[in-house]
């Protein structure tokens, strides 16, 4: 299937010695292979009236279209077109405009938190994309023999353990 | 009016910073993100210096200046309470809160102890003891007010109080972390010169120590002035363990376990955290002592730090020390206003009152709460000022009785449940009220503290014993929080935080799919 994918920052032989690097080859790495989360990217425009519009501003929404959790993403980064295996491509368990009409929610809980406002700005809807971002499920073994997996994000090169 | 201009200047400083600071990030897409990209150092010492600054202006000195070396006590305990509460909870409480995929302590609670009572029981209890915290900034801030501007004690309150109320309402735009970090720096360095000073008038150690043992030997005594706990362990080893192990029960405080951006920042605002309380942490302790020599008839013990910087300090400066300390009062209140308004409207208004609340009804009920406790705190201020200390002290121990055994136990042990949970945080309440109202800690000579945590983990245990034991899904969670399997120094401190709610979606999917199977890997 084609999918829209965020560019990888790390292609799969970067990832491993990034791995290797990390673990400073207390670890051997076994399996590597990609895996694709689904993100609705939803970009909204926080306004204010009046005096306060100085504060005006667009806000990039990330919301997961698989644990139905948002995040505030930085920037909107550069894509792909790719076509890549239905099996390395992780189902929908969230409607996704389910997840656009509740955002809103979300970036007001966000701007009272962080912006310490006490002022409802309209965040109005400006657009909303179907993306995913590459991952890849990686099998370690440590010193001990034991087997371990790594869940890496191929865009910015952070992993958690999986287990 | 020298007071008047100094202030008049200061805050016109501050509003400058804040303004500087919006305009910077107000275009970019980082308009949600800009405050939390500072590192350990401005995190520590902002938190440190900022989160207790009632209490450390007033509460801390005006208790030592009443019960001499005894309240060191409180200081030993609190020097070692970030390595306490980090090594204990630290990564683990950081990993199970991600995995549970939880922002907030309340939520934290519910999602570990599932059930349709928890998050009200968690949420009541904290409102009400985080509102021990604002009352106690209320009058430290009408103290200053009255030092500052030299105005009957009630009109400063009441001005205090609107002050710090417009700053709540105005926060957004006043307040960002460049000015919460000027202001604890301010104020640190404030008391740090008002001690220096002080020391040298009352001739170091040696000097204060003979000048106290003079006026009554049991200042110097570890059991307070006039041996006023002689004997009492049981009080010892609360006011130690109050702030060695109260932390661990703090939502306002493990919440920063859960917002670490990675485990590094965690350990090195830990490192930090502690040198500056060896430093500073006693400072005010000795100043309340020095206070006794050097101020032997003020009415007030609360006033010692003000009075002192008057003393001490050239008139501009001590205005320039007095404005900062009120300023610090200010962020450090409405901070916890805020979260008081935002508990109450979304813990309890939207999740029990109305559920289809929109962000506006949202908004204006927690504004109205936010005006509620700012009414209700100046009547309690008005009529019946309690000492700063002992709200915070008791605020402290209750909070902790009620979330200590649950915080600790959601990461250590898998038979915690429901039930042990809810079982503790309504009896450790009980008992820190009961202990508190009915005057316990001194007829039986045992700390509330002590008696409250105490008697909550007893409960704890036996209602977990006696519940249905957690969900698997939730000894699995425990079980990855724990990461038994041995890995790499990286690794250990690779665990981003943005990928908590991915983790648990990539893992639902490789055990339902045949991912792993198919591509020749063990299964997770």
């Amino acid at each position: 299937m084609e999918i829209k994918v965020l560019k990888n920052g790390f292609k799969m032989d970067e990832a491993y010695k990034h791995l290797m690097k990390k673990s400073k080859g207390k670890i051997k790495i076994d399996n590597m292979e990609a895996i694709f989360y689904p993100y609705e990217l939803i970009e909204f425009a926080i306004e204010y009236k009046g005096r306060l519009s100085k504060n005006n501003a667009k806000c990039l929404c990330l919301a997961d279209l698989v644990k139905g959790e948002y995040a505030i993403a930085k920037s909107r980064g550069e894509f792909n077109m790719m076509e890549v295996d239905d099996t390395l491509v992780m189902p929908l368990k969230v409607d996704r405009q389910e997840l656009i009409d509740k955002a809103p929610s979300y970036i007001f809980g966000e701007i009272l938190r962080e912006k310490r406002m006490w002022h409802n700005p309209e965040i109005n809807y400006l657009q909303s994309d179907l993306i995913y971002k590459p991952f890849y499920v990686v099998q370690c073994i440590n010193e001990e023999n034991e087997v371990f997996h790594v869940l890496f994000d191929a865009v910015s090169g952070g992993f958690v353990m999986l287990n | 009016m020298t007071e008047y201009i100094v202030l008049g200047i200061y805050l016109i400083g501050m509003i400058g910073i804040g303004v500087y600071w919006s305009k910077k990030t107000k275009d970019s897409e980082d308009y949600l993100l800009g405050g939390r990209a500072m590192g350990p150092v401005l995190t520590a010492l902002t938190l440190q210096s900022t989160s207790m600054s009632g209490y450390m202006f007033m509460g801390g000195p005006a208790q030592s200046y009443k019960e001499g070396y005894f309240t060191l006590w409180y200081a030993v305990g609190d020097g070692g309470g970030a390595i306490f509460n980090v090594g204990i909870l630290g990564k683990r409480m950081r990993r199970l809160s991600y995995i549970l995929g939880c922002l907030s302590p309340i939520e934290y609670i519910e999602a570990r102890y599932p059930g349709k009572v928890t998050r009200a029981i968690a949420a009541a209890i904290a409102v009400c003891f985080v509102y021990g915290y604002v009352l106690a900034q209320f009058l430290s801030a009408g103290k200053t007010m009255h030092a500052l501007l030299h105005i009957p004690l009630p009109a400063a309150i009441i001005v205090g109080a609107g002050v710090i109320v417009f700053y709540t309402f105005a926060g957004g735009y006043l307040a960002v972390a460049w000015t919460d970090f000027i202001q604890g720096i301010v104020m640190v360095l404030a008391m740090v010169v008002i001690f220096v000073l002080s020391w040298g008038q009352v001739g170091g150690l040696t000097g204060l120590n003979e000048a106290l043992t003079a006026i009554d030997p049991t200042y110097t005594g570890m059991w307070g002035y006039q041996n006023m706990y002689e004997g009492q362990w049981g009080v010892v080893a609360g006011a130690v363990g109050i702030y060695l192990i109260g932390y661990m029960g703090l939502p306002h405080v493990v919440i920063r376990h859960m917002a670490m951006e990675h485990p590094n920042v965690a350990k090195n605002t830990v490192v930090i955290a502690t040198v500056y309380n060896q430093l500073f942490i006693f400072v005010p302790y000795i100043i309340g002592l020095m206070g006794i020599i050097m101020l032997p008839n003020i009415d007030d013990p609360e006033m010692v730090v003000l009075t002192l910087a008057y003393e001490l300090l050239p008139r501009v400066l001590a205005a320039i020390v007095l404005v900062a300390i009120m300023s610090a009062i200010m962020s450090t209140a409405d901070a916890q206003l805020m979260l008081m308004g935002t508990m109450l409207g979304r813990d309890i208004y939207q999740r029990y009152i109305n559920k289809d609340a929109t962000d506006a009804q949202l908004m204006n009920v927690s504004k109205i709460c936010v005006l509620v406790v700012g009414v209700v705190s100046v009547l309690v201020a008005l009529i019946q000022p309690p000492g700063v200390f002992q709200i915070v002290v008791f605020s402290f121990s209750t909070l902790g009785s009620a979330f200590l055994p649950s915080y600790v136990a959601a990461v250590w042990w898998k038979r915690a449940n429901t039930t042990g949970c809810v079982a503790s945080m309504i009896v450790g309440t009980i008992v820190s009220i009961v202990w508190e109202v009915a005057g316990l800690a001194t007829t039986l000579g045992i700390h509330t503290f002590f008696a409250g945590v105490v008697i909550s983990a007893v409960v704890f245990i036996i209602g977990s014993l006696i519940g249905k034991p957690p969900a698997q899904e939730i000894q699995d969670a425990m079980d990855r929080a724990a990461c038994k399997t041995k890995i790499p120094a990286g690794f250990a401190t690779a665990d981003f935080k943005e990928l908590a709610p991915e983790t648990s979606g990539v893992i639902s999917f490789l055990k339902e799919s045949d991912y792993m199977e198919e591509r020749g890997f063990m299964p997770v």
